[in-house]
């Protein structure tokens, strides 16, 4: 109706049916939804990951937070099996009053503790499950989006199909998003040519935007660094965890290059937006 | 796409059986498609407990009187739950003898009985009846012929009060209406009647004297009829038969002043002086009677009366179940048709809830308040709830302990309002029933959690649409045709059942997402012709 389907566009329930429910199997979900899994196999692959400093599983070690984070300055805390951004915290600084937030906030030590007692409980996690944390090294990402990105980290997500990427977007944090680059928080997604890798058409909330709305910095025309390395990267990724359509989203660090961050099983369908394109012209 | 067709041909297979039990029910066993507006059957219920008394050899016993057949109804079935006591029917069947031997200090029985109001071309008397209504040792032929002053006394008291209210009457109920006149006026004379003829209440009296005059007379007990009567009394009076104007029929007459020249729906229980139960060797028995208004009345009778050649289809009607039962069920069989439409409405349409099948529960929560009420009450118990998590939240408690401190709150708030609306003389909140308390509250914990995630206005968002679904799905469940049509034709669900599963398949667009992808495809289609 409409020509949505001549423009190849896929909705919600298609993209549960003809691609989630069709090409993944189910006791493959944890290789994505646990972030640890995610990192071993792409360690066994032989790609770079944030490394992880520590993995808290029980209440009573989130006493001692304090002394697990004491030696690093930057990391970032997430639950194991968060699901669309939940409940990351990106910590800079340590502070006098607690730790600083990417977006300049701060957080005492006391609500710090009280977050990571709510993620063990499963506030922020697929099911309300119990859940670990996990805590890592913060990416320092390249300069090269320096002037796009707001207070956080931008990542590149790529959606692949049984061996082929379909589909990429180049996703930036707002303010809105809270340092936060996922879409439904208000972040801002850059479609992104698929030969070359060089940005076209952005997003925001579903309205198109030509700047980034924080630096006023043009989006489009940007040139994406190791395109190639992360298509690659995408597909080994997908080939490894037994599910047949994945997003990977993949940091670009300023030492190590580009690095897997997590894996979606059930990735969204703004990136079409972002693109101006349908999926399913791209199958 | 075959596992599209295969849900698509298991959706027609369960709608074409669907269609065709239907079919056979309302065609061929006339099974009603529509519910009765005006009710003509009712179950009246008795329930009823036991004291023990004292230690006693003899078996102890409870009779009850049955409802009889009589011109204006007749008794479809019933259903006695009596554990541990023997049965017997005495009186050709009108009584029913309970006994047992050793009963337990609290013995408790229940009985059910279904009866039908007949037409009015129905009503002539049983012709089972053959009691002679004119027997009575006082007429003027069966009195002794030497009789003792006292005696000489009664026979001359009953000659005045009838040649009285004779000389002032000119049909059977306006002589019985003279007849009280006189008793009233004459309390003396009264009370000299009931004890010399041993009758035991004035009706008892009248029915005497109606006999002498010469006119066929009865008393009766029997109940009030009402679509739901909690604790029904049973009425007392006299009924006269009335030959005049060609038209042959008991009238009632009672002696009560309050319930003279109204006219009421009554079912006489039974005639005569007995009491409608006795104990023997019981310390006490205590007896409630219901009374519920049936809707499906033609079509319960049809079931009842058919007994005998019934096809084995009406082995598995459920109007056959015990009434609780049937009353749970009636609910219970909605629950499906609310989870398709949420499912309708969250596929198809792009509604967004809180909770898969929330709506729904929030609805059978509205079924207990009212829908308007309900959403007031909701609102208020929600803002609360929502007020309090948020101060707990700087306690910074655990998830599952903070649940249930905002349940214990959510609860005494709803005490608090009780009293207030008791005090009130409000009748709203004295309905909530245990189930939504807990629904309430999760339904804070969803909200606010959102709230925290992905902010207010998605959190209202879904609220709302959690809202609207369940008014929806509660104007489903109060509808008296749905329910009616569910319950006799369960066999529905069987469509239901295929098209969740056909729904399952749905890949099209969400209406919702022809609004969020508009501007895709106009760009789409842009490049395309450019």
């Amino acid at each position: 109706m409409f020509g949505f389907k001549e423009a190849g566009i896929v909705g919600i329930n298609k993209r549960n049916l003809d691609f989630v429910l069709a090409h993944n199997r189910r006791k493959f979900y944890p290789n994505a939804d646990s972030k640890l899994k995610t990192k071993e196999i792409a360690l066994s692959l032989g790609l770079n990951v944030p490394d992880l400093f520590a993995n808290i599983r029980y209440q009573y070690e989130v006493k001692q937070f304090e002394d697990i984070v004491q030696p690093y300055d930057k990391f970032v805390v997430k639950p194991d099996r968060g699901s669309g951004g939940d409940g990351i915290l990106v910590i800079i600084e340590k502070v006098m009053a607690g730790y600083k937030k990417a977006s300049g906030n701060i957080m005492s030590r006391q609500e710090t503790r009280y977050h990571l007692q709510n993620m063990l409980s499963g506030m922020y996690s697929l099911g309300g499950h119990d859940d670990t944390i996990v805590i890592e090294r913060m990416v320092e990402f390249d300069p090269i989006f320096d002037e796009i990105a707001y207070q956080g980290v931008p990542d590149i997500r790529l959606i692949v199909l049984e061996g082929k990427v379909l589909m990429g977007m180049l996703r930036l944090p707002s303010k809105a998003s809270d340092g936060k680059a996922n879409l439904h928080t208000g972040g801002v997604g850059v479609g992104i040519d698929m030969d070359t890798g060089i940005t076209t058409t952005a997003i925001q909330r579903n309205r198109y935007i030509d700047v980034h709305p924080e630096t006023n910095k043009p989006l489009t025309g940007r040139q994406i660094p190791y395109w190639k390395d992360m298509l690659d990267m995408a597909t080994k990724m997908q080939k490894a965890s037994g599910l047949g359509y994945i997003g990977v989203d993949i940091v670009l660090d300023k030492n190590k290059g580009p690095m897997i961050l997590e894996i979606n099983a059930r990735p969204g369908i703004s990136i079409q937006i972002a693109n101006q394109c349908g999926l399913l012209s791209r199958v | 796409m075959v596992r599209s067709w295969i849900s698509l041909i298991i959706c027609i297979l369960f709608g074409l059986l669907a269609a065709s039990i239907i079919y056979y029910k309302i065609n061929v066993l006339n099974y009603p498609v529509t519910p009765e507006t005006t009710v003509n059957s009712w179950y009246i219920e008795l329930q009823g407990t036991l004291e023990r008394g004292h230690k006693s050899k003899d078996a102890s016993t409870f009779r009850l009187t049955l409802p009889e057949e009589n011109e204006g109804y007749s008794v479809v079935s019933i259903q006695k739950i009596a554990n541990g006591f023997g049965e017997d029917k005495q009186n050709k069947g009108r009584e029913l003898l309970l006994t047992k031997r050793n009963p337990d200090s609290r013995e408790s029985i229940y009985a059910r009985f279904l009866i039908y109001g007949l037409d009015a071309n129905q009503g002539a008397a049983p012709a089972t009846d053959k009691t002679d209504y004119l027997k009575t040792r006082y007429t003027v032929e069966n009195r002794i012929s030497n009789p003792s002053p006292e005696t000489q006394a009664l026979y001359d008291t009953i000659d005045f009060v009838i040649d009285r209210a004779d000389s002032r009457s000119s049909t059977p109920l306006s002589f019985l209406k003279e007849v009280q006149a006189i008793l009233s006026e004459d309390t003396q004379k009264a009370a000299f009647l009931m004890d010399q003829m041993k009758a035991k209440d004035l009706a008892a009296l009248m029915v005497i004297l109606a006999r002498v005059e010469g006119y066929e007379s009865r008393a009766a007990n029997g109940i009030l009829l009402a679509d739901e009567v909690r604790n029904a009394d049973i009425l007392r009076w006299v009924e006269i038969r009335s030959n005049d104007d060609s038209d042959d029929v008991w009238r009632r007459f009672f002696t009560d002043p309050e319930l003279q020249g109204k006219s009421l729906q009554i079912y006489r229980w039974w005639t005569g002086n007995s009491p409608l139960y006795e104990i023997k060797n019981f310390k006490e028995a205590r007896l409630n009677i219901l009374v519920k208004g049936n809707q499906d009345g033609a079509f319960t009778r049809a079931l009842w009366q058919a007994e005998e050649k019934q096809p084995l289809i009406y082995k598995f009607t459920l109007q056959t179940l015990p009434l609780d039962q049937q009353l749970v069920l009636q609910v219970l069989l909605l629950f499906p048709i609310g989870a398709l439409l949420v499912s309708f409405l969250r596929q198809v349409v792009g509604v967004k809830t809180i909770g898969t099948f929330m709506p729904v529960l929030i609805a059978v929560a509205f079924r207990e308040t009212g829908v308007f009420y309900g959403i007031l009450f909701f609102g208020s118990l929600i803002a609360v709830g929502m007020v309090v998590r948020a101060n707990l939240d700087r306690l910074r408690l655990l998830m599952v302990p903070r649940l249930s401190a905002i349940l214990t709150v959510t609860i005494l708030f709803i005490a608090a309002f009780m009293v207030l609306s008791k005090d009130m003389h409000l009748q709203l909140g004295l309905s909530v029933a245990l189930f939504p308390v807990v629904i309430i509250t999760m339904f804070i914990e969803r909200v606010s959690t959102m709230w925290d995630e992905s902010g207010g206005k998605e959190a209202m968002t879904a609220s709302c649409g959690s809202m609207l679904i369940a008014c929806i799905i509660y104007f489903i469940l109060i509808n008296p045709f749905i329910k009616h049509f569910v319950f006799t034709f369960p066999e529905i669900l069987f469509l239901v059942f295929g098209l969740s599963l056909v729904l399952g398949r749905y890949n099209g667009y969400k209406l919702s997402e022809y609004k969020r992808f508009w501007a895709l495809k106009r760009a789409i289609e842009k490049q395309q012709k450019g």
